[in-house]
């Protein structure tokens, strides 16, 4: 994906139209599942860190 | 007080001496609240076509907020700085990341696209300056001497990863069912994940918890004594003092080059490849490598460039882009393009934690957050000037061959430039300073 900023300067909107159409057709999955499996890592990996860090903290 | 400070000292080596170093904790949650800001600001255009389709605006309108917000964000990166130097970063980040979530969600309802500008011009474009790289450069310096650039490479990938997997995700939300789901959603993200895991798991500073620096437990104890602000060989009392040296403005010169380039590319790149006759998948897929080069490169040279000179490391960074854009000049447009995906492409990131850390190391930690602000500042506003002399250079010349040549020249100059700044000398990581007290 278009990752070439330092500072996360808006991408350009035909670019990252080809970028979404090439991340398609190389995954070849609906939009539910991406939603699915990218919603679920986006989630429980902050989450994770949260409970991890949480029970460091109670330890001390 | 004397007893409080020895149970601390007790438990920080107890604690280094078990499990993993909660400095990766800090880091964890600073990558996710880089992760959220940045793709959401990266993913702006995204939403291009679909608002233009509801709000009935033309495509220029939507350029001008971008460009406006692209203004704010680079004039807010010095004052998120100087804030966290003054009321440390964890409070910087979380009221940025509150008022970015409110601000996000605001543009999902947003009646009309005046409305939606208000809301990304004034306050998501200054709240993003506020959750990312700035305010959390010194914090992380704080918790790590030893691995400053493997941790500060670390928060780097976490833009990266927020656009490979943020964009992706609000695009297929959209296509399920519309942007203001996709934009509600980030907002969510926003306000109940980053914002509670920064209010859980950030700290200021080890010495809160009594730990050392990368987890040492032998330092505990002098550390605690000490307190909390490393200092470097030419630790200033106001940051402007700092350019009165001339490694900041070593380093200056050699980011807005950075800016330069990397925002040439950033917005000239679809006009190059329909120019070149480069078909759209194979410019996709170009640009994909870029970004895979980018993201792994940024972590394998954080890690080697605390066992090396930084500056090195920089001068190597800076010549890798420079041969990548002669790719682009003397290469056939294909091979060029996949050249150039891999050598610069390898470049990419790798120069915010290098420049960062080396900024810490030569003038402490006591301004790092507003000299920090003020290297992304000049880094941003180089680089959206270059945007418009590239824009201007390819109406009159009708090929971007000017434009290359003009970036490798530039870069060649900068990786100069890096060689020569004096790190041995001025570098807290050589000439260690009796540090300040907090």
């Amino acid at each position: 994906m278009g990752i070439r900023a330092h500072h996360s300067e808006p991408t350009d909107p035909e670019l990252l139209t080809w970028l979404v159409h090439a991340l398609d057709g190389v995954i070849g999955q609906g939009p539910v599942v991406m939603v699915a499996v990218i919603g679920f890592v986006a989630i429980v990996i902050p989450l994770a860190l949260a409970v991890l860090a949480l029970r460091r903290l109670r330890r001390r | 007080m004397a007893e409080q400070r020895a149970l601390a000292e007790q438990k920080g080596t107890a604690e280094s001496g078990r499990g993993v170093f909660y400095g990766w904790y800090v880091v964890g949650a600073a990558f996710f609240m880089v992760f959220v800001s940045a793709g959401f600001r990266q993913g702006y255009g995204l939403f291009v076509p679909a608002w233009g389709d509801h709000f009935g605006a033309s495509v220029a309108v939507f350029s001008f907020i971008a460009s406006a917000g692209w203004v704010v964000n680079g004039v807010a990166q010095p004052v998120v700085g100087m804030l966290a130097d003054t009321h440390g970063a964890k409070r910087v980040t979380a009221w940025s990341l509150a008022v970015l979530g409110a601000s996000v969600a605001g543009m999902a309802v947003a009646p009309n696209v005046w409305t939606l500008a208000f809301f990304y011009i004034t306050f998501a474009s200054f709240a993003i300056a506020g959750a990312q790289f700035t305010p959390v450069t010194p914090l992380i310096a704080r918790w790590f001497v030893r691995k400053r650039g493997a941790a500060l490479s670390v928060l780097t990938a976490g833009g990266s990863a927020g656009a490979m997997l943020l964009i992706p995700l609000a695009a297929n939300i959209e296509a399920l069912w519309n942007w203001r789901a996709a934009i509600g959603a980030i907002a969510g993200m926003t306000l109940l994940l980053a914002l509670p895991l920064v209010l859980i798991v950030l700290r200021d500073s080890p010495s809160e918890m009594g730990l050392a620096p990368d987890g040492d437990a032998a330092d505990a104890v002098s550390a605690a004594r000490r307190g909390p602000i490393p200092e470097g060989p030419l630790t200033v009392d106001r940051w402007r003092n700092a350019y009165r040296s001339a490694p900041m403005w070593q380093l200056t010169l050699t980011y807005v080059v950075c800016g330069v380039t990397t925002a040439i590319i950033s917005v000239h790149f679809v006009t190059f490849a329909k120019t070149e006759g480069v078909p759209e998948t194979t410019a996709a897929y170009a640009f994909g490598l870029l970004s895979f080069m980018n993201m792994t490169c940024v972590l394998a040279l954080g890690v080697v460039s605390d066992r090396f000179l930084r500056k090195n490391a920089l001068a190597v960074i800076y010549a890798a882009r420079g041969v990548g854009f002669l790719a682009l000049l003397v290469l056939p447009v294909s091979s060029g393009l996949w050249a150039f995906a891999v050598i610069a492409g390898s470049s990419w990131l790798a120069t915010v934690p290098q420049t960062s850390a080396l900024a810490a190391e030569i003038y402490g930690i006591r301004n790092a957050g507003a000299i920090t602000g003020m290297l992304t500042m000049v880094h941003m506003l180089a680089g959206a000037v270059a945007v418009l002399a590239a824009g201007l250079a390819y109406s009159l010349l009708g090929s971007y061959d000017v434009v290359w040549l003009a970036s490798a020249a530039m870069l060649a100059a900068a990786a100069f430039l890096s060689w020569l700044l004096r790190e041995r000398e001025l570098s807290a990581r050589f000439s260690p300073v009796r540090p300040a007290e907090a």
